[in-house]
Order: structure tokens, then sequence, then C-alpha cells
């Protein structure tokens, strides 16, 4: 987000009930911070394309893997060893498969950096009092102004759903967005 | 192994029947957290004399590969025909330890399985580990280790490449590719509780320095859905990796058609021992830590009991396979693999290797039939103990007998350890010490936020399905 | 030369090395100093070469060594005017174009850092005048100069000799350790004059053997092994092949080879050779005039318990009249000779099967000239001045006659040595002998043919002959051999222009015709009748008996320093770096003994300590000691190398004693290149027995099928090099071993490394017991790279280090091997060979003369193998592509097949179908070792079969 609301609760089951309530109201630009994943928010996010990638990485990968071991030895230095095919195709198998393997596992943990913008060591989420106990025990949402049915009184809203408090933070201070 | 192993995890998936829980009263979010935290900021008075002893081992191990280097691989017990001995048994086993942290992490993810939770990170640790030390043999054991990189496909002025059609250059992409996805599996599912432990540090620059790692992680929920997306791929990935990894070891042996080592059975048994020595592994360390940093609590009787279980039900993969092949060796009636399993091994000179594997992974292993044993730290460690010699000399058996009498008895000749070798065999059980302690020391082993997790979905009855982070949307 | 020991199994030591190289660098200096216009501007070359040596080509001479006084032509290769290989001279009556061990491993010992190369006196260096003006000065009355020489056929030291004597004060005595005394003695019992059997094995279908190892290629003459192979030939079954008994008290090489063997004690063979003889003059359906007072006395004979034997061989002797032949060892007393000569006589053999000629050895049987004639003069203070010459009687000689402690009573001794040994720390004097490939010389073969010995390297240490030593009595101070021998050959080559027939015989390597008439002495019946009258001898004080033998290795201990040699395998026992008290299993079990374990070895009230090895096939009761170790000489090889046999070896017994044997705690760690000596049963070393085969001729055949296989690549060359070897042929005698260590620069890596198993050699003789109908049978297998079609050892290696050429080869890539050693894992014959340590880094510079610059000198690290001597194939290809033709069959011979004295190894290309190797793939007993295995081996082998009594009537 931008630029919007942020409240802080003490609780995942406060911040989940707050978030399906917004959510129910027809909120979409809603995002929360919490020390560990909530299934109930993920449900609100949609499938992560990560997988997919994955897949495709993968496959490359193990094409790869394979043609440089079929062009090694059948293709740019033919020799006879021990009489077997110049092309052994399933003595290639091993490494295709760990080839493949190996891409796809690049391929995600990259990708989970790349799409989370990480790293990204400063953040000006991070100069918001009291958002670093995010990693720890409290749960953090966020309603972003952009949102069409954003209104300045949500916080009160909020804070009945049981929001310990209430930031409202704006775009001038804020950097990039998550 | 696959099947049988299923099974296995079929036994460890419903809560045992009066067992105990995989969590003790946990207490709030923020009490877990700094619980968790706390051995990091403690004082250990121990951890530098700890750490010096295994240090030294490391150094021990460093001279030792030096003077072999300089001097010639001659130094080594190993001789023709026994060409390959110390070198590759150490490798093996190390290779197999290494197996249970991500079989921990990805086959009990997929599978759901809850007790996982508490002592995932810790077998990861040392699994890498493991790897680190099994990764030095490939490379020392060679006439030429300067060389070793002409086992890489790179564009030489040699116009060379490798030859793909042997095991080597498997094991070569298998290993690294195994350590790499296994410290990317490892250090994403660190990332959240270095951001909490950035949070909680008591100086500055430790807190600098664990924000670093952190990458700057903010749990903000889009980057959960993509964490968790990942990470359960990650496990699915893991899965037959760990599988194929310790298949291409066996591989080593299957392909050539030396008697005792041609044979069909090697893949899936070596897979469940390694499984099986790595969760011996992880039992040697746990055991101590637990009692160490009082993880009662989180390491509970049930995690004693489970992997208690696992223990027998490799252990009796592992018997099953001897078995086979002693069997395949008299139904396929072939003079020389006969000879070489149902006479040299028991009753060769080296027979008396071939008790010990029987007593320590077949007989010792058994005591674990008894839920009191299972759940009692000593006994539990007593036998993984075993288990880690019996899997020692299970390569033992499986690689210098084979070797020694082959087809023609006119190179028969007996083997014998020179002191090098037992120096770099003690030498890597020093440096897998002294990285595992540094591991300790500085890294959060507990992983916390999935013990948070776990704590609030045992308490809403409709998380149970997300035992483990990630589970969630699978 | 340590070349090696330490160096092996330890971290190299720096300070050894360095001061080896030190040692090692004059002589190479010299060497180096040798190449450049090298000998050649007086020798000639073996065939058409250029006459100055063209670089990297090599030079061929002719040459001639001599051992025990018989003289063995050789052709000697020449790298830029080093010696790197010694091979056998076709027109050589002794080599028949083979070698033995002794004649290739002398090259080494040429090099050998070892080597003394000052003239000293007292230990100060002095000069060749003064040593002559010393030694050589008229002595006072009643004292006379006293020489000792090595036996010897040299026609030009035969002279010498003679003119010596003419001085009146010169006296010549002979010592040799391994003399044939007893056979000369033989000779003069039974002919009444010393003659020299010529035998021709080719012409004998059954061959008896009393414990004589004419098959062994140590100090016997190779035509001997060759002729006998050709009573083996085997191509059909049936075909009709000889037959070998061989009685004796060890296992030899003759005795590996028999169809049918006896094991009895030495001093039995004897009684073995009586009873055979009596039963073919009783049982002699007509015999000649005059023999029947030898008949009289033959059915006086008490019986013994070979009787039974006796009878039956003889049965078979006599089915063969004309093409039977008994000889007789050295080993063995002059009687059994005699008995021998007596029944050659009977069967009808002289004149066939063997013929007699006048010994080449000078002076040869005359008792008058032995070290205990010496040993008398020396007590009688007769001997003003001792000059021994060559050998080492301080250490060899007679225990009994105490050599040291007489020598030291001689007022003036000098020594002609090689080495610093314990002769020359005992005289006065000590001039460095040169070695036969250094300087000129000459020597005559067993049938008396003489040839020349020219030097192939400028000489690298200042030595004198024992020519120039005799040269030096008779006022020739400073003649150089080269003059010597030329002088006497005027009156061998006295018809003819000399210069001329001198260069052809040199360039021939053996005087054409030269062979001495032979003669046909008559056999003196009576004589045999009295040693058949003879009562038996008295009955032993023990049981057991020691028995001496000159070693495969060392011989009479001369080699001791050779490396090559020491880590040779013994042919029958796979001993190195060691010999050993061999006892049969049962007298080892009697003795409460095992292998390794120390023993006193309790003889006339002498001690001698000995390892023990239980050896099948030795004789009950007998304890065989190998002579020639032990030797004391600092700063060798040797040093410390076995048991010195010669500290209880009796004039009065020289070969064999009685003996009484106490076991020690000790223990005594032998070094055996195979420890397990059983086939278990497998396939490997086949065997059958002639009835066997005819009845199932297809049995080997059965294990030459190719395995069906998924698999279609096969290499595609005009050429498809392949081997086979004649196991009925092959008799174990390892000169092709040695042959590929000087043609391959094997790296020795000594008696630690033997230990570990890590031995280098790339061609290996295999020795294997089996139950056999009468005891214990042996079977050899050389075992080599198969050059498998289907490489095991090719698709493990991880880069491409090992691979298929074109033309059938399996060929190792050294500088791209990392050194994995999967490919030996995966070798099911284990013949690859790895490079624990830098095994060249120890060797002396001196030494490193003797590595033959066509092959690659192997790096620490990395694997290797048999090529089959690919070096040769290209240099053949190369030459046939210069000369625009393709390549004849055997042209290409690789070094174990050019040395095999049987010609059991064949070599050449199986793509054509009339080559030899060719023919020798279509022979029924074909089979390949593993076939089941479907490595489709290009070595393959011919089944051995025998031919015992009971078998093949028909033959």
């Amino acid at each position: 987000m931008r630029s919007g609301i942020l409240a802080e609760f003490d609780s995942a089951d406060a911040l989940a009930q707050a978030h399906e309530r917004l959510f129910t109201r027809g909120y979409r630009r809603l995002s929360a911070w919490t020390p560990y994943a909530l299934r109930s928010i993920g449900r609100t996010e949609g499938r992560s394309p990560v997988p997919l990638w994955m897949l495709v990485g993968g496959l490359l990968g193990g094409a790869f893997g394979y043609l440089v071991q079929w062009w090694c030895n059948a293709v740019d230095y033919p020799i006879n060893v021990g009489g077997r095919p110049l092309d052994s195709a399933p003595a290639f198998i091993p490494i295709t498969f760990e080839s493949a393997v190996l891409a796809a596992s690049l391929t995600g943990f990259f990708a989970l950096l790349i799409r989370s913008g990480l790293p990204r060591l400063s953040h000006p989420l991070f100069e918001v009092e009291g958002f670093e106990r995010s990693a720890v025990d409290r749960f953090w949402m966020g309603v972003d102004d952009a949102d069409p049915r954003f209104e300045e009184r949500l916080t009160e809203d909020l804070e009945k759903m049981g929001a310990l408090r209430c930031t409202r933070v704006r775009a001038s201070a804020e950097g990039g967005a998550p | 192994m696959t099947l049988a192993s299923a099974t296995g995890m079929e036994l460890l998936r419903e809560e045992p029947t009066g067992g105990e829980p995989v969590l003790l009263e946990p207490g709030t979010d923020a009490e877990i957290t700094d619980r968790l935290l706390a051995p990091l900021w403690a004082d250990w008075p121990w951890f530098k004399y700890a750490l010096a002893v295994s240090g030294l081992g490391a150094c021990a191990l460093v001279a030792a590969l030096t003077y072999t280097v300089i001097t010639g691989i001659g130094l080594w017990g190993n001789n023709i025909p026994v060409a390959w001995a110390f070198g590759i048994i150490n490798f093996v086993w190390w290779i197999g330890i290494g197996h249970a942290g991500t079989f921990i992490s990805a086959v009990l993810l997929l599978l759901e399985v809850r007790w996982r939770t508490s002592i995932n990170r810790f077998a990861e640790g040392m699994t890498l580990f493991a790897i680190v030390q099994a990764g030095l043999f490939p490379i020392f054991h060679m006439g030429r280790a300067w060389f070793a990189y002409w086992l890489i496909p790179y564009p030489s002025e040699m116009g060379l490449w490798p030859q793909f059609r042997s095991s080597l250059p498997w094991d070569v992409v298998a290993v690294s590719t195994y350590l790499t996805v296994s410290v990317l599996f490892w250090y994403t599912g660190l990332l959240p509780d270095l951001a909490a432990a950035a949070v909680r540090a008591p100086s500055p620059l430790r807190r600098r320095l664990y924000a670093i790692f952190a990458l700057g992680w903010r749990g903000d929920s889009a980057h959960w859905n993509d964490y968790r997306a990942t990470y359960l791929i990650f496990g699915g990935l893991a899965t037959p990796l760990v599988l194929s990894v310790h298949t291409c070891v066996s591989f080593d042996f299957a392909i050539s058609q030396l008697p005792g080592w041609h044979s069909t059975i090697f893949p899936p048994y070596f897979v469940a021992g390694a499984i099986y020595s790595g969760f011996a592994m992880v039992i040697t360390l746990m055991v101590p830590a637990r009692a160490v940093f009082r993880l009662e609590d989180v390491i509970t009787k049930n995690h004693l009991d489970n992997i208690g279980k696992m223990l027998l039900v490799t252990g009796w993969i592992v018997t099953y396979s001897y078995g086979v092949e002693a069997f395949m060796a008299w139904y396929g009636g072939d003079r020389y693999e006969m000879h070489e399993i149902l006479q040299n091994r028991p009753f060769g000179p080296y027979g008396f290797v071939f008790w010990i594997v029987i007593a320590c992974n077949c007989v010792s292993v058994q005591a674990l039939w008894s839920r009191r044993l299972r759940i009692s730290p000593l006994a539990l460690f007593a036998v993984s103990i075993f288990v880690q010699i019996g899997m020692w000399s299970e390569r033992f058996m499986l690689i210098v007998p084979s070797l020694h009498d082959d087809f023609l008895p006119s190179s028969w000749h007996i083997y014998v350890p020179s002191w090098i070798d037992w120096t770099i065999l003690g030498g890597t059980v020093g440096f897998f010490t002294f990285l595992f302690l540094l591991f300790l020391r500085y890294v959060p082993f507990i992983p916390i936020s999935e013990i948070k997790e776990m704590r609030r979905e045992m308490r809403e009855p409709a998380g149970r399905l997300a035992g483990a982070a990630g589970g969630g949307d699978a | 030369m340590s070349e090696f020991p330490e160096g092996a199994d330890a971290p190299p030591d720096i300070t050894r090395r360095d001061l080896l190289r030190l040692l090692g660098a004059s002589t190479a200096l010299a060497g180096a100093a040798g190449c450049s216009r090298g000998a050649t501007e007086f020798i000639v070359p073996y065939v058409d070469q250029p006459p100055e040596v063209t670089p990297g080509v090599p030079t061929l001479y002719a040459t001639t060594m001599q051992i025990g006084g018989y003289g063995t032509g050789m052709v000697v290769e020449c790298h830029e005017g080093r010696p790197t290989k010694a091979e056998g001279n076709p027109e050589h009556p002794a080599s028949a174009g083979a070698l033995g061990t002794f004649e290739q491993a002398s090259i080494l010992s040429l090099y050998d850092p070892a080597r003394a190369r000052l003239i000293a006196r007292h230990g100060r260096p002095a000069t060749w005048r003064q040593f002559v003006r010393a030694v050589a000065a008229r002595q006072p009355k009643g004292k006379q100069i006293h020489v000792v020489l090595e036996p010897t056929s040299s026609p030009h030291v035969a002279g010498l000799i003679e003119r010596a004597r003419v001085r009146g004060d010169v006296v010549v005595h002979y010592h040799a350790p391994l003399g044939r005394e007893a056979a000369w003695r033989g000779a003069a019992l039974a002919f009444g004059r010393v003659v020299e059997p010529r035998w021709d094995f080719a012409r004998a279908e059954v061959v008896v053997s009393l414990d004589a190892d004419f098959l062994a290629a140590a100090a016997t003459p190779m035509a001997w092994a060759r002729a006998w192979a050709r009573t083996r030939v085997l191509d059909a079954p049936d075909d009709r092949i000889g037959r070998l008994y061989a009685v004796e008290p060890r296992l030899t090489v003759t005795g590996m080879s028999a169809d049918d063997r006896l094991a009895v004690q030495a001093r039995d063979v004897r009684a073995v050779a009586a009873s055979l003889l009596r039963e073919l003059l009783v049982a002699g359906a007509s015999l000649p005039a005059g023999l029947e007072v030898a008949s009289g006395a033959a059915r006086g004979m008490p019986t013994t318990p070979y009787d039974g034997w006796a009878k039956a061989v003889a049965r078979d002797l006599r089915a063969r009249a004309g093409a039977a032949l008994v000889i007789a060892g050295d080993g063995q007393p002059p009687a059994v000779h005699a008995f021998a000569h007596a029944m050659n006589e009977l069967l009808g053999a002289v004149g066939r099967a063997v013929t007699y000629g006048p010994s080449p050895v000078h002076e040869a049987g005359d008792a008058s000239h032995d070290l205990a004639g010496l040993a008398r003069a020396i007590d009688a203070g007769d001997v003003g001045a001792l000059v021994v010459v060559g050998g080492d009687p301080a250490y060899s000689a007679a225990v009994d006659l105490d050599f040291a402690a007489r020598m030291r009573r001689v007022p003036l001794t000098a020594y002609v040595g090689p080495y610093a040994n314990d002769t020359a720390r005992i005289a006065d004097w000590f001039v460095p002998e040169a070695h036969f490939l250094e300087t000129w010389g000459d020597a005559r073969a067993f049938d008396g043919t003489p040839s020349i010995a020219q030097p192939v390297i400028r000489p690298a240490v200042e030595g004198y002959t024992a020519g120039q030593v005799l040269a030096a009595f008779v006022g020739i101070e400073d003649a150089t051999s080269r003059d010597l021998v030329r002088t006497a050959w005027r009156s061998i080559l006295s018809t003819g222009d000399f210069d001329e027939r001198w260069a052809r015989t040199l360039a021939r390597g053996a005087l054409e015709g030269g062979a001495a008439p032979p003669v046909t002495p008559p056999l003196d019946w009576d004589a045999i009748a009295g040693e058949l009258r003879a009562p038996p001898a008295p009955p032993p004080t023990n049981a057991l008996e020691v028995v001496y033998f000159g070693d495969a290795k060392v011989h009479d201990g001369r080699f001791a320093n050779n490396a090559w040699l020491q880590e040779l395998a013994d042919p029958v026992t796979k001993l190195t770096w060691d010999n050993a008290a061999l006892v049969s299993p049962a007298t080892a079990a009697r003795l409460g003994v095992a292998k390794e374990d120390v023993v006193e070895l309790h003889v006339r009230g002498r001690t001698v300590r000995a390892p023990v090895l239980p050896l099948p096939g030795t004789a009950d009761g007998v304890v065989a000691l190998a002579v020639g170790y032990g030797q004391s000489v600092a700063d060798m090889v040797s040093s410390g190398a076995g048991a010195d046999a010669y500290a209880v070896r009796d004039s009065r017994a020289p070969w064999f004693d009685d003996v009484a044997v106490r076991t020690t705690p000790d223990k005594w760690p032998l070094a055996l290149t195979q420890e397990h000596w059983s086939m278990e049963g497998r396939p490997i070393a086949l065997t059958r027995t002639l009835d066997e085969y005819r009845s199932d001729p297809s049995f080997a055949r059965r294990l030459n099928e190719a395995p069906l296989s998924l698999y279609g690549l096969r290499p595609a060359g005009v050429h498809q090099w392949a081997m086979t070897i004649d196991l009925n042929a092959c008799t174990g005698c390892s000169a092709c071993v040695v042959a590929c260590m000087a043609e391959n620069n094997i790296p020795v890596v000594g008696k630690g490394g033997v230990r570990l198993s890590r031995e280098m050699h790339w061609l290996r003789i295999d020795r294997y017991f089996v139950e056999g109908r009468d005891g214990v049978a042996s079977a050899v297998q050389p075992m080599l790279c198969q050059h498998c079609e289907r490489a095991p050892c090719e698709y493990v290696c991880p880069v491409n280090a090992t691979v298929h050429s074109s033309d059938g080869l399996n060929e190792m890539v050294y500088n791209r091997c990392v050194g994995t050693r999967f490919c030996s894992n995966n070798c099911p014959y284990k013949v690859r060979r790895f490079n624990f340590f830098n095994y060249n880094a120890d060797k002396p510079d001196s030494l490193r003369l003797a590595m033959n610059p066509d092959v690659t000198v192997r790096a620490r690290g990395v694997m290797e193998k048999c090529t089959y001597c690919v070096q040769r194939i290209r240099e053949t290809e190369i030459r046939a592509r210069r000369e625009e033709r393709p390549i004849r069959d055997l042209e290409i011979v690789t070094a174990c097949q050019q040395t095999c004295p049987t010609g059991a190894i064949v070599f050449g290309d199986i793509a054509d179908p009339t080559t030899r190797v060719s023919a020798t793939r279509r022979n029924p007993r074909l089979y390949q070792v593993l076939q089941e295995l479907g490595t489709l081996p290009r070595t393959r082998y011919l089944a051995r079969v025998t031919n015992p009594r009971t078998a093949g009537r028909s033959s």
C-alpha cells in the first residue's frame, strides 16, 4: 500500500476477523503483516504464480542438463567408451533430473525474493512506531487510501474491531510500495 | 523404500493414542519467541571449550588432507584391488546422514506430520554440515585432487569433456544440487525467525546483523502467500531429490559389475540406510541439545516417540534389504555373487564387520518396540549411537570385502587402514561438530514462527490440516 | 641404488634421495658423454643401422653375457648411446631369440649407482699401474700368486690363463657357488672324460628330468625351453604332444610344467634314478653286449619305494625308445648324471635327443682348481698373493673353507669386483670390475659356439676385466680388453680375411657354424655297475633335509642389488625381496610353523635364521632355501633381504644336507605378489588331460562365445590388434615380466609396497595350485590388460581418461587421469596399477638412463596398465606408411612376446584371417577368461592340456 491506515492487533484472531469483515464489506486493497502465515488472509491473496515459474524453470533446466551430456559425449567429442552407444540415454537421466530440480529450486527462491522486493533492509514501515513487533507477536493490518471505499473514519471501526491503535500514514512519508 | 516407509508415515500421522502432545503449555507468542531466542543471547560457559575441542579435530582433518595431497594417496591404506576404502566409506556415510534433514523438512512437510515442526531446522542444519563433510571425499580421494574440476563440463583447451556414463559426474551434480537446494530450503524457512531475532537481539550490532540476514522480511501477507507456495513446492522437489541423491551414490557401486556391488536393490537399500543413519544422527544431536537448553516443552516425548518409530521402520527396511541381497545372491546362482555375499561377507576376513552391522543395525534397534524406551532420551541416544556405528560399518562391509576378493583369486589382497585414514575419519566428526556448534550458537535452531503458527492452529481445530507452514493452501 | 625401499610406503626421504642423486650423477654424466660419439666408432651394429646414431632411432648391438662360464647372446637396444633393453638373439644357439631374466635385468646393473668406481688400496685411491706393480710382482721362491676366477669359457681369458701359468708362480682356481662340477664329474664317471650333453628336447617325446630345472629362464639356455615347447604344440585334438616327468625335491618351473611329477627328497633322487635304470636294464628285451655286469649289478640292487613308479615310467620310456630323454640336474651327485647318461644310451637317445661335445668351460671338472686346493695352499703358507676376480667368495664360498679368515692370512690380497662387498672389505687392493656391457669380451655357448661381447656404452666406471688382470701377469700392463679379445680371435678366425669375418661375427652375434663338433664317447658300463653296486648312503641323521638352490632372481647373489629382479615375483613362490625356507604344508604342520615364522636351520653345527613359507609341491621332509640372499653390503636395495644360505652350506654337501629345524617366536614379514593360491574352482586357468580333451574337445570353446548384448559399437579400424597366450607352452618362467618392466619403464615399489599390494607390474604371472590326481598340481597364467572391447574400466571413468582406439586397444590417457581408481575397481582382471606415490622421484639419475624414451613416465596419482606395447605398434605403423607397404604379420612384436622362450605369446591383427594370431583364434582350446561378463577380451588363452602317463595311450 502506498498510504492509508495501519492498525495494530494483539492477536491473530482479532486481525483475522477485522480483515474478514472489511473484505466482506468489499475492501480489496488490504494488506497484513504477521509473525507467521495466516491461512484465512492468504485465501484473499489469490494464487501465487511462483509454482508455475518453478515448473518452467525445472523443465528448462532438465532439458539443458540432457543436452549438455548429449552434446559432450555424442556430438562434440564422440569416442568409443567401453563399446557403449555414444548417446547413452539411460546413463544421462540422473544428471537430467538433478539439473531440473536445481533449476526449479533456484527459480523458486529468486522468484520469491523478486516478487517480495527483497532484500530490502530499509522500509518506511519500519519507521512506524511499534511495527517491529509484527515479527514477534503483533498483527498489523493496512487499508490503502487508494481503495474506492476508503474513508478516514475507518479508524474508529478498526478500533471497534479490537485494534490497539491506528496510524494514518501518508504517501509523502512513504518510499516505494510493499 | 517408498511404499514401506509411506506406511511408516501413516503410523506417524495420527497423534499417538495416549501419546504426548507436540507442544506443552506454549504461553503467548512473545513468550515463545523470547523463550526460543533465549539460547542465542544466553552465555554458554562450556561453549568455547567444546568449540576448541571440535576445532582441534577440524585442524587434524586439514592437516591429514594436506599431507595426503602433498605426498600421495599412498598414505592411505588403499591398494590394488582395494582401490576404494575409507574415503568412499566416509563419503557415503556422511551423505547418508545428510538425508534426514531434508527428509524431515520435505517429506514430513508434505505428509503434514506435525511433530516435524520443532526439529526440522535442527535437522536441516545437520544436513548441511554433513554434506560439507561428504563433499570433501570425492575430491580428496582422487590421486590428483587438484584436477577435480575436470569432472565439470567446461570448455577446455584439451577439447575434452567429462564422461557422463560414469556415475561419478552424477554424484558431483547430485551432491552439489542437494547442497544448494538444502541451503535454499533452510534459509527460506529461516527468514521470519531472523526477522524476529533482529527485533529481540540485545545489542544494536546483533540487531543489525540479524536484520541484514533477514533481508528485510516484513511478514507481508503477499510475501507469506508466495512464501508458503514456494516452501511447499520446495518440499515437493526436495522429496524426490532426497531419494535421488543416495540413489546416485548407490550407482557408484550398482553400475559396476563387481560381485557385491552389482545389484539392483542398491538404490532403495541405500536410501533407507541413509534415512536410518540420518535419523540416528538427529537423535544423537537432539537429545543432548534438548537437555542442555531445556527444550522439553517444544521437543516433547512425542517427538522422541515418533523419531524412535522412524528409526524402527527404516531399520527394518535395511534389515529386509540385507535379507533380499542374500536371497538374490543365492537365487541368482552366480558363483561369484554367492561367494561374496554368502561366504566372504559373513565368514571372510572381514566377517566381524558383518556381525557388527547385524548387531547394530538389525538387533539394537528392536529395543524401540518398547514405548518406554522410545520416550527415554538415554535409551534412544544409545540406540542412535549403535546405528551410527552400524551404518558406517555397513558401508565398510559393502565396499572393502567386495573389492578385496573379486573374480580372480590371484589378485585377492587384504586391506588395512592407515593412521591417516583414521585421522581423516575422526577429523570429519570434529569438523562437523565444530560447524554444528556455531549453528546452535548463532541461528534460531527451533523454527519460532512455525511453532507460533502451530500453537494457534492447535487451538483452532479448523487449522489442524495446516500442521506446518504452508500446509494451508495445499 | 635404493631405487626404492622406504620411499614407497613412506613419504620420500629427502636426504637419502639427494645422496643417491649425487651417487648417480657421475655415472649419468659419463653415460651422457658417451652418447655423442657412443662406442659406434669401433663396434658394429647388429643389423643395417646407420653407423652413427640418429637421435630418436634406437641402435641395436649384438653382445654376449656369461654366467657360470656359459655365454648367452643378446641384442641390446641403445638410445643415443645408452642401452635400455636387452633382447634375445636368434643367431645365438643359447638364446635362440629369447632371453632369460638375468640377461634382461643386467641392463639395470650397468647403471647401478652402488657400483664401485675407484681403484683403492686400503681404501685410499690408487692407480691401475700401482696395482699391477704390487700384485704382478714376481713372488719369492716357494710362494705363488693365486688367482680365483669365475668359471669361464672366454677364449681370450683361457689363452691368458695358460700364458700366465708359464710364469711358474701363478696358480688359478675357479669358484662358482652354483657350479656344474657334479655334472662334469658325472660325465667323467660315465665316459671317462668331461663332456657336455647337448639336449634337443624337440626330438624327445618323453623327457624324465631328475631334479633338472631346464625350463627356468635363469642361467639356462633359452634354446631348451624353445625346443621343448615344440613338443607341446596342440592345434587339433588328435595331435600328439610330448610328456614330461619331473622328479624333484622342490617345485620348480620345470615341475610346474610337468605332466607327471614325483616329489622326493633330493637325497632320494639317486634311488629313483637307480631304480629307473634298473628297470631299463633288467626288463630290457635285447641289451647290447657288455651290459651283463651292469644288469647283474642292477638285479642285485635292494628295492626302493620308487620301484612301482620306475616300472611304469620305464615302460613309457621304452615305448618311446629313440625319442626319450633322461636328464639330471646340477644339484644331483655325479652318480645320478652317470645313470642319466646310461639310460640315454639304453634308450637310444644318443645322437638323437642328446649329443655330446667338449665343455665350453675352461678346465671344466678339473678338481685340482677348486677352492679347497686354495685353502690347502694358504694353510701351507704357499700363497704370496691372492687375487680374486669377480664373484664374492668371502660371502659365497663353502662355509667350512672359512675363506674370509684364510684370505686375511695372505700377505697380499686383491679383489677385482663390481661392488664393495665382503671380499672387497678383506682385500688390500680393490679394483672395479667392468660390466660386460661396457667392455670387450667373448664367451662360448653350451655347444661351444664362440661369440664376442662388445661394449654398448662409453664406460661409466674405470673397470677392468679378468683378461686385463691376467694380462698384467704376463707383462702386458695396460692392454685394452679389445686388443686382448682380437688377439685371441685371430686363432679362431684363422681362415679368410680376419677383419671381415670379425665384423660379420660381431654383427651376427655368434660365430657362424662355430659349434664344437660332437663327440660320441663310449659309456663305461663297469663304472655304472660300480655305482649301482655302491652301498646305499648312510641313514640320515635327521628326517629333514635342507636343499640349496640358485635363486630365480638373484642367482648366486650377484643380482642381489638389482631392483627389477628383487621385485620380480619368484616364478614358483611369488615371493619378492626375500628368500624363504620352503617346506611342504605337511612338513610345516609337523614342525608346527606357519608362513612368516622364523626358524633356525642347524646344519653341521652352524645356524641360519630364515622365514618359513609353506609351498605345496615341496617334498615332505625338505627345507628348500635359495642362496644369494642375506648379503651384508651397505647402501644397497638388497640390504637385509633374505637369509644367507651360504652361512651353513658345506663343501661336503653343497646341494643338500641333513638339517635340524628349531622354531622361534619371531616373525619375518614376507612380500608375496599373490596371496591366494586356490582357483576356487573357477574357470580361470583351464587345464585338462589329453584324454579329457579328446573326449570333450569343445570344453574351452564354450567359454569363447560372446554373450548377447544390446550394444553394437565395435572398433572399426583397419587393423584389430589382439593377443593369444598358449597355456600349453607357458612355463611361468617370468622372463616376459622383466621384459615388460624394461620396455615400459615400470617403477619399483619395494618390499613395503609389495606387501601393500601396490607393485606396478603391467604383466603378472598368476600361479594357482589345484588338487591334481597325484597330490598338488599347479597352473600358471600370464595376466595382463585384456583390452576388452566392452571394457568395464572405460565407462566408469568420469573424465574420458581410458577409452577405446579404433584398432581395438584399451587406451590409458595418463595426462587426463585424475586418479579416481574406479576403473581398477571395475576391472574384473585387476590388471590396472596405480601410482600411489611418485615412484620415479626416488629414482637415482643413473637409473633414469635405463629408461625407454619411447614410453611415458607416469606421474603420481594416475592409473597405468599394459598397452600392448603401443609404442611398438605405432612405430611399425609409421615405418610401414613411410615405406608405403602394409604391415607384415609378426612385424609388431610386444616385449613379452619377443622374449618368451616357449613362444607362448602371439600378437597380431585379427582383422586379417591369414595372420598367426588369427590362426590361434581358430584353435579349439581358445577361451576367454571370465567370458560370462561379456567383456569381449582381445587377450585370449589356449587352454592347457597335460599328457600324464595314464592319458593319451595312443599318442
